[in-house]
């Protein structure tokens, strides 16, 4: 039972992309493990599959497979294993049915690990019909990064502990992301996707936010997801990530957006970026800073008592009476590293209301900033 | 009612669609009431009536293991070694199912299922929680989620809080029968000779059987009675028990019972004068309270047997 060869660099790369998930501070046996299940079709593949429980990824490989079956050993220790081995090697992995511990061979190195069968090995199971449609990598990289610093980090708000997609429906219906911890709110959207309509709203938990990320750095590919109301799973080709789901009610965000901001702001992203983090370090503690407006000028200060006082001026497009308010600093520079190399628009009513903050170039995503008493 | 009737009752719901979201599962140590929730949950989880230890959609909880066990079990396994079953049989736990047990089990709560459409919560037992434990846990029990069913096992439904007590639909699994037990043992353990002893000192749990049995009990039993049957105490066959019991947390556990039982057995002899069965019931007692000191307090485990070994004698 299970007896393959596979090339070192094949093999390291696919325990790369699983073995992240597995966490390090597992007490449970099996979830520590990583799933190998030898196929001979298509002329050998080789299925390897990683989990938290939470979510799992899964990636499938050219191997040679003298005999098939699966079997699951420690993650990490394979990975270490398979990383010690030179460049371009052969590696072969055989189960040992009297010791019942896997041999892993490559030249005159020999390894041999415990294993434990793979029947308990958990695995998600899609529903059936779930909805499915393909984005470019770059959209849904777009979607995430936007909206991503904005979910918050309460458990006890676990319904806001990650990205809540969407169809909205409409004149141009879009698939919009969106996410709050209720200080700042960060919506992204794409034009609606084929198959998309009619999907239900999920929300993708934190942890698979920061998988996804990792795996859509290391390719160019289109992405397919399905939904459905318990799942999603994003496919990158051969490897495939599923995840539950975070299981509540998003609110309703769209309440929060102001609508009758009449006063607006223009400045270029960076050099407010430059000035903000410049007049932050009078505030480190304290994290407040205070925007004065006037026409065409903006001071960006901070005070305080224990901390000392920060000034600095710059031009700015502002054409309405003059306005001052305060903002969480960390806050306003998230939202700022999003607005890339541009102008940023600011829509202002006075200085206790929420603003709207979006880059001027690209109507695609909006933040929604509350402003805070310095 | 037993674990097939109560499996039968909670299948017959389910499929009525009237499967309450929060159980409390009662009955004496040892009925079933952990067999019972494993393979109910198998039925839901797998549809095949098997008992599941392990399921993507089952959180089971039970006092966690304490820091330094969790740290070696963490070291064995990233170590790429296997878990080795005699170590983890002794592994030590916490006193009680803390917040943060109950933390994990919200978290479980709050993502959809993996698989099917249920997920089940246990506690295993839930008067283990401490205060703190249950009270973040009423929420989620007043209105589980959809697709959520919440077991909680008691063996001392007195000592859960109210709250939870009046969240929850009761189902009370009833010690079995003489002629039951017979037939588990005969079942399960054709070798075992002293059937009719066994089924004495088991008090119809099928959990204290298993419990005797692989703590070589019964054997034990033997050398308890053996001395005490004796007209004056052999001190050093006295001494030798209670070396025994101060050794093994589990022998300790069962020579317990044993004392308790036979000194029971003692006021329950019919030629007994009341004032001698009043006398008799107080040593009970006063054994009883002793036991619970020395757990409480961390008293000389073997000082405090041979005593108890000394009063029974006198007692007789």
């Amino acid at each position: 039972m299970v007896k393959f060869v596979i090339e070192r660099d094949l093999l390291l790369k696919s325990l790369s992309h699983v073995q992240s998930v597995v966490e390090r501070r597992q007490t449970i046996p099996i979830l520590s493990n990583v799933l190998l299940e030898a196929n001979t079709e298509n002329g050998g593949t080789l299925l390897l599959r990683a989990t938290d429980n939470e979510l799992e990824i899964s990636d499938k490989t050219q191997a040679n497979v003298e005999k098939t079956g699966s079997i699951t050993v420690s993650a990490h220790k394979l990975y270490d294993i398979v990383k010690k081995m030179p460049d371009g090697a052969q590696i072969e992995c055989a189960y040992q049915e009297d010791t019942a511990q896997l041999m892993v061979k490559s030249g005159r190195a020999r390894f041999a690990l415990p294993t434990i069968p793979a029947e308990g090995f958990p695995t998600m199971t899609l529903e059936s019909a779930p909805f499915s449609f393909v984005l470019t990598t770059a959209e849904l990289q777009g979607l995430i990064d936007r909206t991503q610093f904005a979910i918050s980090t309460e458990e006890t708000r676990y319904n806001l502990n990650g990205i809540y997609l969407h169809e909205k429906t409409g004149e141009n219906p879009v698939l919009k992301a969106a996410a709050t911890d209720g200080h700042r709110l960060a919506t992204a959207e794409v034009a609606l996707p084929k198959g998309a309509s009619g999907m239900p709203g999920v929300i993708i938990p934190r942890k698979t936010i920061g998988e996804l990320t990792k795996l859509i750095a290391e390719t160019a590919q289109d992405v397919t997801i399905w939904v459905s109301e318990n799942q999603i799973r994003f496919s990158f080709g051969d490897v495939i990530l599923s995840s539950r789901l975070i299981d509540g009610t998003y609110p309703d965000y769209d309440k929060v957006i102001p609508q009758g901001n009449d006063k607006f702001l223009e400045v270029d992203s960076a050099s407010l970026t430059t000035v903000v983090d410049r007049v932050a370090v009078i505030s480190e503690k304290s994290r407040g800073i205070k925007l004065s407006l006037k026409k065409g000028a903006l001071i960006v200060s901070a005070n305080s008592s224990d901390e000392g006082m920060a000034e600095d001026e710059m031009e700015a497009g502002y054409d309405a009476e003059p306005l001052e308010i305060g903002f969480n600093y960390r806050y306003l520079l998230d939202i700022l590293a999003q607005v890339k190399g541009g102008t940023v628009r600011f829509s202002l009513l006075d200085g206790t209301s929420p603003v709207v903050i979006q880059d001027a170039n690209d109507p695609s995503a909006l933040y929604v900033l509350m402003p805070m008493r310095v | 009612m037993s674990v097939n009737q109560a499996l039968a009752e909670l299948e017959e719901l389910r499929q009525k669609g009237k499967l309450a979201g929060s159980w409390l599962i009662t009955g004496p140590y040892g009925v079933g009431k952990s067999t019972l929730v494993r393979r109910f949950a198998g039925m839901l989880l797998t549809g095949k009536d098997q008992e599941i230890t392990f399921h993507q959609d089952l959180k089971w909880i039970e006092r966690d293991y304490t820091e330094e066990e969790k740290k070696d079990i963490i070291k064995t396994l990233n170590a790429g070694k296997a878990l080795d079953t005699e170590i983890e049989k002794k592994r030590s736990r916490k006193q009680e199912i803390t917040i943060d047990d109950i933390r994990g089990a919200l978290q479980f709560l709050s993502l959809t299922a993996g698989n099917n459409q249920w997920r089940i919560l246990v506690i295993n037992p839930a008067d283990e929680m401490n205060t703190a434990a249950a009270n973040g846990l009423l929420k989620a029990l007043e209105e589980p989620p959809s697709g959520t069913i919440i077991f909680l096992i008691s063996h001392n439904i007195g000592k859960l809080l109210p709250t939870i007590r009046s969240r929850c639909r009761v189902l009370s699994l009833k010690p079995l029968s003489n002629f039951e037990m017979k037939s588990y043992i005969m079942e399960n353990y054709p070798d075992v000779s002293l059937v009719d002893t066994l089924v004495q000192l088991s008090n119809g749990s099928i959990g204290k059987i298993k419990e005797i049995i692989e703590n070589d009990g019964l054997n034990l039993y033997q050398k308890v009675l053996s001395v005490l049957d004796e007209s004056s105490l052999d001190i050093s066959a006295v001494y030798q028990i209670c070396d025994t019991a101060v050794k093994e947390t589990s022998k300790y556990l069962l020579i317990k019972d044993f004392l308790l039982s036979y000194v029971l057995q003692l006021a329950q002899k019919t030629d007994l004068p009341d004032l001698k069965r009043n006398e008799i019931l107080q040593l009970w007692e006063e054994i009883n309270q002793a036991f619970r000191d020395t757990d409480s307090l961390y008293l000389d485990k073997k000082n405090m047997l041979a005593n108890i070994f000394f009063k029974i004698g006198r007692a007789k």
